[in-house]
């Protein structure tokens, strides 16, 4: 199968025969959007939770509310249809637990993401996130399968 | 704000030799502990964009201990260790004579020797910083993850990237017998804390 790397602050999509791969996320979150009917994937691998917070802004894919708005405009690219879109998500770990407030972003990411979903009327039927380890997801576009890698735990599957 | 890559040759040379100093404080402190030489690499001036990162791993999903260790007063920024999983292992063997398989399922007290050994290197560094820059400095109570190396790498990434899309570290490496026992620091400075070092320095 064709893998395609998803690296920090990238997003792609994907058709059948092809798999979305974001290796070891931490306060990251990725964002697999599915079309069922047109089997269309896309993925992005989000770093801070909105655009307002950096100063640089060129690329979208950054952020949580304008990476998951830049790859709904590139599935709908490919045909897919906005309104059938369902989202998996992933990551947004806390990865130092003594950490200060101001060095773990995960949950702000991961609440970022939701609240755009949630605008752009996407339904969230899965998600794996939060907690204190690194993941690393596997999104296949054949079926809309989603694969969870940790180093602790048993691979489960969304 | 001065940005990371306008630096100029004398003070890329004087921040390295910073770490030159640091590491080399720390790492006494480490070898003195195991009762075992170490040695330690060339330092590296990295001014990396945030998609580089993870190309200080061998493999973004490679198991590593990260000690992170924040620094504030004149100077604020943030230290993280990371170690291999052999070295980790090798630590733990040396000091408390125990030997273990995998550090994915460490008890409290290896975790507590790490964590300690990530407060004595890092308070090595951070002594040494100090009385080169006649700065008073101190660190915050170090905290640890055993995880992805990728993973980890996201904490300082996600901080430093809201400010700079280029981020600046002053890594050192330091091996211990073969090769697949490594070790490095990263020192990463908070960018408006440059100017502050670097004209200390100057002085």
């Amino acid at each position: 199968m064709d893998n395609i790397i998803v690296g920090i602050a990238e997003g792609k999509t994907a058709v059948p025969g092809q798999m979305l791969t974001s290796y070891a996320l931490g306060s990251c979150v990725g964002v697999c959007l599915y079309d069922r009917e047109h089997r269309i994937a896309g993925l992005v691998h989000v770093i801070l939770p909105e655009k307002s917070a950096a100063v640089n802004r060129e690329n979208p894919y950054k952020f949580g509310d304008e990476g998951v708005r830049r790859l709904i405009q590139e599935m709908e690219q490919l045909g897919a249809v906005k309104e059938r879109l369902t989202a998996k998500i992933a990551g947004g770990a806390k990865m130092f637990m003594a950490g200060r407030p101001e060095w773990e972003i995960g949950a702000l990411n991961v609440a970022s993401v939701k609240k755009t979903l949630a605008e752009e009327g996407i339904s969230l039927i899965a998600e794996d996130t939060g907690k204190d380890y690194g993941r690393t997801v596997c999104f296949f576009a054949g079926d809309g399968r989603l694969e969870v890698r940790t180093v602790r735990h048993e691979t489960i599957v969304l | 704000m001065r940005q990371v890559t306008q630096l100029d040759e004398i003070s890329r040379d004087m921040l390295k030799e910073i770490g030159n100093i640091g590491t080399g404080n720390a790492v006494t402190a480490l070898s003195r502990m195991m009762m075992h030489p170490v040695d330690i690499a060339v330092p590296d001036l990295r001014i990396m964009k945030y998609q580089e990162v993870c190309t200080l791993l061998n493999d973004a999903e490679e198991l590593q201990t990260g000690i992170m260790v924040g620094v504030s007063g004149e100077l604020q920024g943030m230290f993280l260790f990371l170690l291999s999983e052999t070295f980790t292992m090798a630590v733990i063997e040396k000091i408390l004579g125990t030997r273990i398989r995998s550090i994915t399922g460490l008890g409290d007290v290896e975790r507590s020797l790490i964590c300690e050994l990530g407060n004595i290197m890092c308070g090595s560094y951070i002594n040494a910083l100090s009385a080169v820059m006649d700065m008073p400095l101190e660190v915050t109570v170090p905290d640890m993850c055993i995880d992805m190396g990728g993973a980890i790498l996201s904490v300082p990434l996600s901080r430093y990237l809201r400010i700079s899309d280029e981020i600046l570290m002053i890594d050192n490496l330091f091996h211990f017998g073969g090769a697949s026992f490594r070790g490095r620091i990263l020192f990463i400075p908070e960018p408006e804390s440059l100017d502050a070092m670097l004209g200390k320095l100057r002085e």
